[in-house]
């Protein structure tokens, strides 16, 4: 192997891990709901052509580990395509154990995993020992086989070895001492195999033998296993144009409406093409000219949503992880949990919606764990003894909108006060409302060893979900109710690409601040202003909130400010004022990552190319408040 | 570009000798410094960056590369030299570094380029008074004196994680 893979087999592994992990999820998917229920034959036929494109793209990947193990779970799932077998509650968790064993595979296909491997390759035989009908192997060794070497008792040995095979030996033809010629074969033999061992399995051990066998189903009215042989053939099952259409992840709607975008632009530039520059600009033709680009300004327009939109990928991807991390951790604890997913098609940017995965699980975890009591609890309480977890989502204007809701015990406000008392996260005297108290669960360095278990511990916090949420735009907030349950609700921008931003001067400089997130911009009257902690306060309206001085913090300049108006921004820990020296216009801002090629910078949400050329930098009203209160 | 004119060093039990090497070289304060050719990308004339807050000062701010926001770094002040003010021949070599197990993009400020050349085989770099130098890959000797190599994966390893 090159000791350095090339940038080209990089991508190539790239898309194979993207389509895995997509197809992992989908038979994870369908095997979830298998297990709660009967699938529709194109549910199963869909959960099979999950595995059997691993299986396609990792064999041309050269990832045998992944082709093989993939290989028995298609068998199996072959099977109960065709009907010929019914997967039971052990089938699944097998299948399950399976799709866990592939994603690790798929991750890391430079680990073999060799045990694991075996371990599943001798449940799913296990299965097949269950039901499927049995194949009928009879071997009669032609003439002459004996003296070409190969041994026949090898091959039915062999034959053991694939499971609970039942041989008997034909000694009808066995002649008389006298007349026994040692290299005629005179024995002939019938085994019968377990259905569920796949057919090439028996093949690979009998191919060498030329002639004298065949290998048939006992119960001759199930269709014949030969049509839907796993193994990639042009056969009537081999499901190759659904495999294509599996590997474009872009709906041909899409790329039509961008085709459409395409059309109109070069109509449009045909259009302006038709100004000659060497004539003189007549009033007609300077109509033509505005109207030439007015159209073009909409054709952009409209091609930036059509090229958002193919980044758009429906929420069901992480929401398709939640049944299993709920599944699993309900037989860990012990309580019954209903699980109700509404609006997993609501769509979010590609980027959001592959970040959303580890945050999503942290909090249904969390609600799973601490939130749902054991079902005597509940009964205790009245409930009914299976919890509620409700996870919805649904677009809101430029918003998308997540709620994760249980029906359980609620947050132990007073437990939260104190150990926020206790780390010194809040005055000892404070008096905070229910709202505010919840809300604490985000800081860092709230999550104590009392609430550390093997479930929702792992050193992960409210403060890195929070964070999580933040670092793709969105925001967290948490309500809950002692008794009646807990609600997250995430806030997330549909697009991370573009936004509407203000662009405000500070000092010499430009920069972003996120329109959605600005109340309204004031000329302050500066005897309102008081000492607030080590920070100004502004007396607005009866309420004070903080002021944070840009001018001094981003620009270091420490002069008279009184010349400057205040942005005042919503963030989730209230008002905020912001000290700007001028306002400039409105527009909408591409928003560039600086931790590509920097880091994440506190106080910011990345950068953005002014029509100039230059960088300004967009603010993150959330992170200049919670500094501010730091440093208060 | 100019031929490399350069004869090599004599290889020394302690070098990789016979490994050929593209090496891009500049001047920091009179000093000629050289990194992997296959690293750079580009050269680009100074233009202002537009700065970072808490950044460290060494750290001049990001600029728009073909719109990708782009850091650029004063390799001088890097090297905890004093600072130098930014002239005609001020020239930023965007290069490709390593930092916190990510390839990204960088812009270095170098008082001037130098010029591309072969050499073969490079030496440990003598360990100077006044600690280590991780930055220093080694030492090449060529006809006009030494260059020394910069690591500047070692050199920008915390890029973006440090504020000052």
């Amino acid at each position: 192997m090159n000791s350095t893979p090339s940038d080209a087999q990089e991508a190539l592994r790239q898309t194979f891990l993207e389509d895995a992990r997509e197809n992992l999820a989908v038979a994870e998917k369908y095997l979830l709901a298998m297990d709660a229920g009967a699938l529709s034959a194109d549910e199963i036929a869909s959960l099979f052509r999950a595995i059997h494109s691993i299986k396609g793209s990792a064999g041309s990947f050269g990832f045998s580990a992944v082709t093989e193990s993939a290989h028995g779970m298609e068998s199996y799932l072959d099977q109960v395509r065709s009907g010929q077998r019914q997967p039971n509650h052990e089938a699944v968790a097998v299948l399950l154990r399976g799709v866990d064993l592939l994603k690790r595979l798929v991750e890391a296909p430079e680990v073999p995993l060799q045990q694991e491997r075996a371990e599943l390759e001798a449940a799913l035989a296990r299965l097949d020992e269950v039901a499927g009908p049995p194949w009928r192997f009879t071997f009669s060794p032609p003439q002459g086989l004996l003296a070409v070497g190969p041994d026949p008792i090898k091959l039915l040995a062999g034959l053991r070895e694939l499971g609970d095979v039942q041989i008997t030996c034909d000694t009808s033809r066995l002649p008389t001492l006298g007349t026994f010629e040692p290299l005629t074969p005179y024995l002939s033999w019938t085994a019968s195999i377990p259905g569920s061992v796949a057919k090439e399995r028996i093949e690979a051990l009998i191919d060498w033998v030329d002639g004298g066998w065949a290998l048939t189903r006992e119960e001759p009215a199930i269709e014949g296993p030969s049509s839907s042989a796993p193994v990639p053939s042009p056969s009537a099952s081999s499901p190759a144009p659904d495999f294509v259409a599996q590997t474009i992840r872009v709906p041909v709607d899409k790329l039509d409406q961008l085709m459409n975008m395409v059309g109109e632009l070069v109509i449009t530039q045909s259009m302006l093409g038709e100004v000659d520059p060497a004539r003189p600009l007549a009033q007609a033709r300077i109509a033509k000219i505005s109207e030439g680009l007015s159209q073009l300004a909409r054709n952009t327009r409209h091609l930036q949503e059509s090229v958002m939109r193919l980044r758009s990928q429906p929420l069901s991807i992480v929401f398709g992880r939640l049944p299993r991390t709920v599944h699993a951790l309900c037989d860990q604890l012990g309580t019954r949990v209903n699980l109700q997913v509404t609006g997993d098609g609501t769509e979010l940017d590609k980027t959001v919606v592959e970040k959303l995965g580890d945050p999503l699980v942290h909090l249904v975890r969390n609600c799973v764990d601490h939130g749902i009591e054991a079902p005597a609890d509940r009964l205790a309480a009245g409930k009914p003894e299976a919890g509620t977890l409700s996870i919805s989502s649904f677009a809101r204007g430029k918003d998308v909108y997540i709620e994760i809701q249980d029906d359980g015990r609620g947050l132990d406000e007073a437990a939260i006060l104190a150990k926020a008392k206790d780390r010194g996260l809040v005055e000892p005297e404070a008096e905070l409302s229910s709202s505010a108290i919840a809300q604490l669960i985000f800081l860092p360095g709230l999550s104590t060893a009392k609430e550390i278990t093997d479930v929702s511990g792992r050193g992960v916090g409210m403060d890195v979900v929070r964070q999580n949420v933040r670092s793709l735009g969105g925001e967290i907030t948490i309500t809950s109710v002692p008794h009646k349950g807990t609600k997250f609700t995430l806030r997330l921008p549909l697009t991370l690409a573009i936004m509407e931003g203000q662009l405000v001067r500070i000092g010499r400089r430009l920069y972003v601040i996120p329109l959605l997130s600005i109340v309204e911009s004031i000329q302050p009257d500066w005897s309102l202003l008081q000492p607030c902690g080590h920070n100004q306060g502004y007396r607005m309206r009866g309420e004070l909130i903080p002021v944070v001085d840009l001018p001094a913090r981003l620009e270091r300049l420490t002069g008279d400010n009184r010349h400057c108006l205040m942005v005042v921004v919503e963030t989730d820990r209230g008002r905020v004022g912001l000290l700007v020296n001028e306002l400039l216009s409105q527009q909408q801002v591409v928003v560039k990552s600086l931790e590509a090629n920097y880091g994440a910078v506190d106080g910011l949400a990345g950068a953005t190319i002014l029509g100039d050329g230059s960088v300004s930098l967009i603010l993150e009203p959330n992170a200049l408040h919670d500094a501010e209160q730091l440093a208060a | 570009m100019s031929t490399p004119a350069i004869t090599a060093a004599p290889p020394s039990p302690t070098t990789s000798a016979g490994q050929r090497e593209q090496l891009l070289t500049f001047f920091v304060r009179g000093q000629e410094f050289g990194t992997e050719i296959l690293r750079v990308r580009e050269l680009q004339s100074w233009v202002e960056p537009t700065p970072i807050p808490q950044a460290p000062n060494w750290l001049k701010g990001v600029i728009n590369l073909r719109g990708e926001i782009v850091p650029i770094a004063d390799l001088r002040e890097r090297l905890g030299f004093e600072a130098l003010a930014y002239g005609p021949l001020t020239v930023v070599v965007v290069i490709r570094v390593n930092a916190s197990g990510r390839d990204r993009t960088l812009g270095l400020v170098v008082d001037a380029m130098s010029e591309v050349l072969t050499i073969e085989g490079v030496q440990p770099a003598p360990q100077l008074t006044g600690g280590d130098r991780p930055w220093a890959r080694g030492i090449a000797r060529t006809e006009k004196g030494l260059i020394t190599l910069l690591d500047v994966d070692a050199l920008f390893a915390d890029l973006g994680s440090t504020q000052d």
